[in-house]
């Protein structure tokens, strides 16, 4: 291999043969698509039929960590899982921060891929070159905690693992990483359920060569400083994202009751300013991250230095328990939050799952009969974390169906259509995009269903003029801050696309580069020239993007899906917003569509011309 | 230079002081190979630290570790037996390329730091 900062091979782990291989990591493969998303973009488009469901043997859940995992770049410990998502039954991508991803490269592994179904349940334990299945009948039936607690009583391994919500195979249940890290979306912890995985530990001894180790600290010494003295930087290594709820409020973009109000009236309570002088004890960081942006929070209101803390609460999963659900009671946020959390869940599609059933209970469109009994309430926090419980664990009839998705449960129970706050499958997470165009759109074009980390723009939002004039051109500035106009928004999208995919290649967060938006090409740039020996310019670099996204296109357009899914929930298309910012508007994205198709380079139905993968590479 | 203390409220368990150390001696970024260890209790993120103690060099029969100031050096006599590893408190010794390496003061885990929760004694000369 010629790449520095690479282990320089990828595992692959059959689990229906129960045969493990190690392959070496091609050139060509680095150069076209870095790691990380890149890297399971193109194993898993290269192997997976397009007939495989979700839970069918054939389906591959792949792991990947990129080259500045494990290095000094300022967030540098971010992996990649992906697999085909039981939400979907396309694309389905997930990413997640914690210390196993940095562990993973220093074992020795770019990449794990795991095969086939296992007969028992298993987990895989990684030391180095030592990689072994083992039997994990002392773990199945354990959730997250118990289970990560257990694997580490034998060593000092950095784990992910499912709970059990993912062993029921919950069509939303995620991979935690390190306890409190989730790889949420898409429900690739059912997927991980339905090979019978428990976890995956590793330790490692070994380190992580770069290419040019002479100049090596002194190039990140000013990328690191670079960051950390932004004044940007400062709110969240103070906050993380906690302050977000009062900040969208504000602009009228908190979805509150299922998405039909834009604003809370008692915002405030579960707002970040409120936490931080009555709970939050301090900040912690995920491996190699400066930025430092999970708080430790006491779920009781109190300073205590023993009480019961939980780690890493984000805005969205504030609000997907907190507004979405009409609840302002904070203690009770923070509390399901951690269960959910520990039960295996994604927040946001199972506040999203509940906030639905609610609605049609409240509108009377279901009744007790369906719920089996539970009388459902906006607020009512014992009836939220029961009905939570009830889906985690399949345990009642309703808590069955909603264990399959909001789409999928209100086909089945024949009511609710309307109601969904859905895309291709996948509930919203927590911005109402009629007051924001450019999240209208990403929502609407996100290869894994709703999802707002996609493109990520949202930047526009929280006030980085200098950067926005230095990113979108300061003649654009106008259009790009106007979020209610269709001006120069598909554009935004389709840089910010390119460059959140480039990000998640790369084996780092988001956070540093799109928000707080500090680090950008040049940096990248300069920091893989020492770290890998791979010399790439702003242009090459987003073509790796921008490659990637057309893969991602290209998985799903070849299992049926295209312009018909590229859509948003019928509540915002149709429904008048009914206050804030955006008040009396809908979120049209006819024109935003074509417009950004054409900029993309594909046809007006979205499908990809052949010219265009040709031209970017791509061999089908 | 000494490492006087590092605060574990402060502390954030990133491991950036260990990734630094370990490349400012082995040109590697290895955690495992560094003069700090993290450590997690509920809130506390506790870092151990080489304190200068001594006790490696008392155990090397070779004489190979040497006081220089008020610091411990390990010096080219060191021919990488090992018997000094098991004599530092915390296990904060390692060997690379047939070398014990130990702290030397150096105070680049300190200038990393994001949270600056390392402080260095600066009054006292190497």
């Amino acid at each position: 291999m010629k790449y520095s900062g690479y282990a320089g091979q990828v595992l692959r782990i059959n689990l229906s043969k129960n045969s493990i291989k190690k392959e070496p990591l091609q050139d060509e493969v680095i150069e076209k698509y870095l790691g990380g998303s890149g890297f399971c973009a193109y194993y898993l488009t290269k192997e997976i039929k397009p007939s495989v469901k979700a839970f069918d043997e054939e389906n591959k859940l792949m792991f990947a960590n990129g080259p500045f995992s494990a290095t000094l770049w300022p967030q540098s410990s971010r992996y990649s899982v992906a697999a085909v998502s039981p939400l979907t039954d396309a694309w389905g991508e997930a990413h997640s921060g914690g210390y196993w991803c940095a562990e993973l490269k220093m074992a020795g592994y770019d990449g794990i891929i795991i095969e086939g179904i296992s007969k028992q349940p298993v987990y895989i334990e990684i030391s180095d070159d030592k990689v072994e299945i083992k039997t994990a009948d002392h773990l199945w039936g354990k959730d997250v905690k118990e289970a990560t607690d257990t694997i580490k009583q034998a060593g000092d391994y950095r784990v992910v693992a499912i709970g059990r919500s993912g062993e029921k195979k919950v069509r939303f249940a995620c991979i935690m990483t390190d306890y409190h890290r989730a790889a949420a979306r898409c429900g690739l912890g059912a997927v991980m359920g339905s090979k019978n995985l428990k976890a995956i530990a590793v330790r490692s001894t070994r380190g992580v060569k770069v290419s040019k180790p002479e100049e090596y600290m002194k190039v990140m010494k000013i990328i690191r400083d670079k960051l950390l003295s932004s004044p940007y930087s400062h709110q969240y290594s103070a906050y993380g994202t906690l302050l977000l709820p009062g900040m969208l409020n504000d602009l009228g973009r908190l979805p509150t009751y299922n998405g039909q109000e834009s604003t809370f009236k008692d915002c405030e309570k579960v707002d970040g300013k409120l936490m931080k002088k009555e709970r939050i004890l301090k900040s912690r960081a995920c491996g190699g991250c400066m930025l430092r942006c999970a708080q430790v929070v006491n779920i009781k209101n109190t300073r205590d230095l023993d009480s019961e803390t939980t780690e890493g609460v984000e805005y969205e999963s504030v609000a997907a328990f907190g507004p979405r659900c009409g609840n302002s009671d904070v203690e009770s946020v923070l509390s399901i939050n951690s269960y959910c959390n520990n039960l295996g869940m994604d927040t946001i599609s199972a506040g999203g799952v509940i906030s639905w059933a609610i609605e049609c209970f409240e509108k009377g469109i279901i009744s007790e009969k369906e719920t089996n009994g539970l009388v459902l309430k906006w607020g009512d926090t014992k009836v939220i974390r029961q009905l939570l419980e009830d889906v985690a664990l399949r345990r009642t009839g309703f808590g069955n169906i909603l264990a399959e998705g909001s789409e999928r449960a209100s086909k089945t129970l024949g009511k609710g259509q309307d109601l969904l706050m859905t895309v291709k499958g996948v509930e919203t997470p927590n911005i109402d995009v009629r007051a924001q165009k450019s999240m209208a759109l990403s929502y609407a074009v996100s290869p894994r269903g709703a999802d707002h980390l996609y493109s990520f723009v949202v930047i526009e939002h929280e006030g980085y003029q200098d950067i926005l004039r230095e990113r979108f051109g300061a003649e654009n500035f106008n259009d790009v801050c106007d979020s209610l106009s269709d001006k120069a928004k598909p554009w935004m999208v389709f840089v910010y696309e390119n460059f959140g995919t480039l990000i998640d290649s790369l084996g780092i967060c988001k956070y540093g580069t799109m928000v707080p938006p500090i680090l950008y090409y040049k940096d990248i740039s300069e920091a893989l020239r020492v770290t890998s020996g791979l010399e790439l310019s702003k242009e090459d670099l987003e073509k790796v993007g921008e490659r990637v996204v057309n893969l991602n296109r290209l998985f799903n357009l070849r299992r049926g899906l295209g312009k018909k899914d590229d859509t948003l929930p019928k509540r915002y298309l149709e429904e008048k917003a009914r206050s804030g910012f955006a008040k009396g508007r809908t979120a049209d994205i006819k024109d935003l569509l074509s417009e950004y198709y054409k900029i993309r380079g594909w046809d007006e139905n979205g499908n990809i011309p052949d010219k265009k993968l040709k031209a970017l590479g791509i061999v089908v | 230079m000494k490492i006087k203390s590092i605060d574990p409220m402060k502390c954030t368990g990133c491991f950036v002081c260990q990734q630094t150390c370990s490349f400012s001696k082995t040109k590697e970024l290895n955690n495992k190979k560094s003069s700090l260890k993290l450590k997690r209790e509920h809130i506390k993120d506790i870092v151990l630290f080489c304190t200068q103690c001594g006790a490696c060099a008392k155990k090397c029969i070779k004489k190979a570790i040497e006081k220089k100031g008020d610091i411990y050096v390990i010096t080219k006599k060191c021919d990488g037996c090992g018997d000094c590893l098991p004599s530092c408190p915390f296990k904060l010794i390692f060997l690379h390329n047939g070398k014990a390496v130990k702290c030397d003061g150096c105070g680049t885990c300190a200038e990393w730091c994001p949270v600056k929760a390392i402080i260095i004694n600066k009054g006292l000369k190497k």
